[in-house]
């Protein structure tokens, strides 16, 4: 009788401490779903573990209905998700992809805003083999912006991706490219830098067709909508309904900010830590004044014992900003052996009057790091390019 | 014991000698050789320079080199992909002002030269502006590359190399220059300037002019402000020169070129029309191509074409 009852006791504590530790395991992310038109009544949030479920929409957490239209809550425990928001106005289909994604869950509450656009179906035309498409923000074409190609592999999906062009006058863009599926992302900037996170009022502009299959000899035509980061007034339309006549203008504005802090920061966009392989160093110019806010980036040399000035034009995620002192710290994610650039601009060619210079420790511009180290005291030395 | 007070004399004077050369922009004697290295203080070459792999020129460094410097790039290949790896690189500045009497010339060590023995005399991000004048240029895959940089190129003669020059995004005049002998004679993937290519004798070349795309820009080939329609009016110059008998045509554009290219008043060997289209390959031939805009024709030889003795 007293074993029954030990194993009923031991059973319910086990029972208990399992329910108990999936409470403190979840962590609640709290939101809202706006259209420019408003919060979007019964949108619903879903959360992906991966890539591979995000587009075939399976194995996803679903959020429930917040307090207030267009709120919602959703349960997850800790780890990575890509987070993407649905909902209808009228009859069509709004979708929302989080620029931010994939967006490191830990045990700390979110709020999250998600600005939800209308995405018209692919076309498919006879022709060449590839991807075109237009840009629109609040319905008129973007010029100036850049669009981005990325293979399924990425992920991440940030940065120049496959291939990055340039938007024409009216928005336009094309891609020649192989059969399979890609993911296109469009942005602009309203900085002068092309690389790193996106800041406030940056468009962001993803279609809910991604991924776009493309064929052979068929062009996928698609449509992009942009909406701006951390910008709701400048998101919503003049008639929208104002959520900040439910008073909660303070929350969501001090919310906005906590997306960004908690954001998955850019591999390579963070400060120093001991323990982990990296390259620190400072930036000067001739005159050996340290320069401030110049990106310093790490390019895998590959294997190349020859300096290859093409692979300075491709991308890279070893990306760190100097500090007032001109200082940086790149973390790696290996040894090996990297060129070292410090620069202005990422994503474009060097330009008059850009600062720029290469390391110049050897003939190579190659800093050679081992795993597990930092590289540290790397100097770089720049001035204005082309007078 | 007078022997001996002489050659006191004599270890003073060497040694006053000795200093004095020291001071200053760095002297070297003839015979010397540049294993990879990056030079960073001003720096004088003088007599016979040899290198042995790669000789960067610092940012904050200055490259003078005297009249009559012979600059002889050994050929190692050390990725074997048939190209010598020997090169100059200017990050800083590179002042090679020969002269029509004294002229510098690079051009392969070997001992039966051949194109692409070196890489090539490249300027990259350069910070100042360099001076390349009364030089000759033999044996490198390209004698002078240029991108991000400006430079002022002058009298000089490009011979025998794979390509006379290459440039991309640059600050460029290049002007009375000789480009013969060699596969290409210019070649550059950029339409921006500003550059201006006066007065040159282009000639017995595969192909004189050769613009192509740049295949490994990740961003657009034009300024994405600017994507869409030809920019380069009044940026890019190409006048005033005598470009003829290059085997395989006098102008080229490469696959995917689609933008129209400015070479009016040149001088093509003739002024039939008809002939001179027949050296040109563009939209008449491909027609995925831009046109080569070649009228008004030059009515006869530029006579002030090709290097010039100095004034």
């Amino acid at each position: 009788m007293f074993l029954r009852f030990c194993r009923v006791i031991f059973f319910a504590c086990f029972l208990t401490s399992l329910w108990t530790g999936q409470a403190l395991a979840d962590t609640l992310i709290e939101g809202i779903v706006f259209s420019t038109k408003g919060p979007i009544a019964d949108a619903v949030v879903h959360a992906y573990p991966d890539v591979e479920s995000l587009f075939n929409k399976k194995n996803g957490i679903s959020s429930r209905p917040g307090e207030k239209p267009g709120q919602f809550k959703l349960s997850l425990p800790p780890g990575n998700y890509y987070l993407v928001a649905e909902g209808m106005v009228g009859d069509t289909a709004m979708f929302s992809y989080h620029g931010i994604n994939p967006i490191s869950i830990t045990d700390q509450s979110h709020w999250m805003p998600f600005f939800a656009l209308e995405t018209p179906p692919v076309r498919f035309e006879p022709g060449n083999t590839g991807i075109s498409g237009a840009v629109y923000y609040k319905g008129a074409a973007l010029a100036g912006g850049t669009v981005s190609v990325y293979p399924l592999s990425d992920k991440q999906f940030r940065g120049m991706g496959l291939f990055t062009n340039s938007l024409d006058e009216d928005g336009r863009f094309y891609f020649d490219l192989e059969p399979g599926y890609y993911v296109v992302i469009a942005r602009k900037r309203q900085q002068y830098s092309t690389m790193g996170p996106l800041g406030p009022k940056d468009l962001f502009c993803y279609p809910a067709t991604n991924p776009i299959p493309v064929e052979e000899d068929v062009i996928s035509d698609i449509h992009i909508n942009c909406y701006p980061r951390n910008d709701l007034e400048g998101f919503l339309d003049k008639d929208a309904i104002d959520p900040r006549g439910r008073k909660q203008e303070g929350r969501r504005t001090a919310s906005l900010q906590d997306t960004e802090i908690n954001m998955v920061p850019d591999p390579g966009l963070q400060g120093p830590r001991t323990g982990v392989t990296g390259i620190s160093g400072r930036v000067l110019d001739l005159e050996g004044n340290p320069q401030a806010g110049l990106y310093v980036a790490a390019y895998p040399a590959n294997g190349n014992l020859l300096f290859q000035m093409h692979i300075l034009r491709l991308m890279t995620k070893f990306i760190a900003k100097t500090d007032d002192n001109g200082r940086f710290s790149i973390m790696l994610d290996g040894g090996g052996m990297y060129y070292l650039v410090a620069r202005e601009i990422l994503g474009q060619a060097p330009d008059n009057p850009e600062r720029y210079g290469l390391y110049e420790g050897n003939v190579n511009h190659s800093i050679e790091v081992a795993p597990g180290e930092q590289e540290e005291a790397v100097t770089i030395f720049v001035d204005r390019i082309m007078p | 014991m007078k022997i001996f007070i002489q050659a006191i004399k004599f270890l003073s004077l060497l040694l006053i000698v000795l200093v004095f050369s020291s001071c200053g922009a760095k002297q070297f004697n003839p015979e010397q050789v540049y294993a990879d290295q990056v030079i960073k203080s001003d720096t004088v070459w003088s007599g016979r320079i040899t290198v042995r792999g790669v000789v960067v020129v610092g940012r904050s460094a200055t490259l003078t080199i005297k009249p009559g410097t012979t600059v002889l790039f050994e050929k190692i290949d050390s990725n074997d992909d048939g190209i010598g790896d020997s090169e100059i690189r200017v990050l800083g500045r590179l002042l090679a002002k020969g002269t029509q009497a004294d002229p510098i010339l690079f051009q392969s060590a070997a001992a039966d030269p051949h194109r692409k023995d070196w890489s090539y005399i490249l300027f990259f991000t350069s910070g100042q502006v360099s001076v390349v004048e009364h030089c000759v240029i033999k044996h490198g895959f390209s004698g002078l590359q240029a991108h991000f940089s400006t430079v002022n190129i002058a009298n000089v003669t490009f011979q025998d190399n794979h390509e006379g020059m290459r440039f991309g995004r640059a600050k460029l005049s290049i002007k009375n220059n000789r480009f013969v002998a060699n596969d290409i004679g210019i070649r550059f993937t950029r339409m921006e300037g500003p550059v201006s290519i006066f007065f040159n004798e282009i000639r017995d070349n595969r192909i004189g002019v050769f613009l192509v795309p740049s295949g490994q820009n990740t961003q657009d080939f034009f300024e994405p402000d600017r994507s869409g329609k030809p920019w380069n009016t009044g940026r890019l110059l190409i006048k005033y020169n005598n470009i003829s008998d290059n085997s395989w045509y006098n102008v080229s554009l490469g696959e995917k070129q689609f933008w129209d290219l400015d070479m009016s008043e040149n001088w093509w060997g003739t002024s039939d029309l008809l002939k001179i289209r027949q050296t040109v390959f563009d939209k008449r031939r491909d027609a995925a191509l831009g046109s080569v805009i070649l009228e008004p024709v030059a009515p006869h030889a530029i006579a002030e074409a090709g290097p010039q003795p100095e004034n």
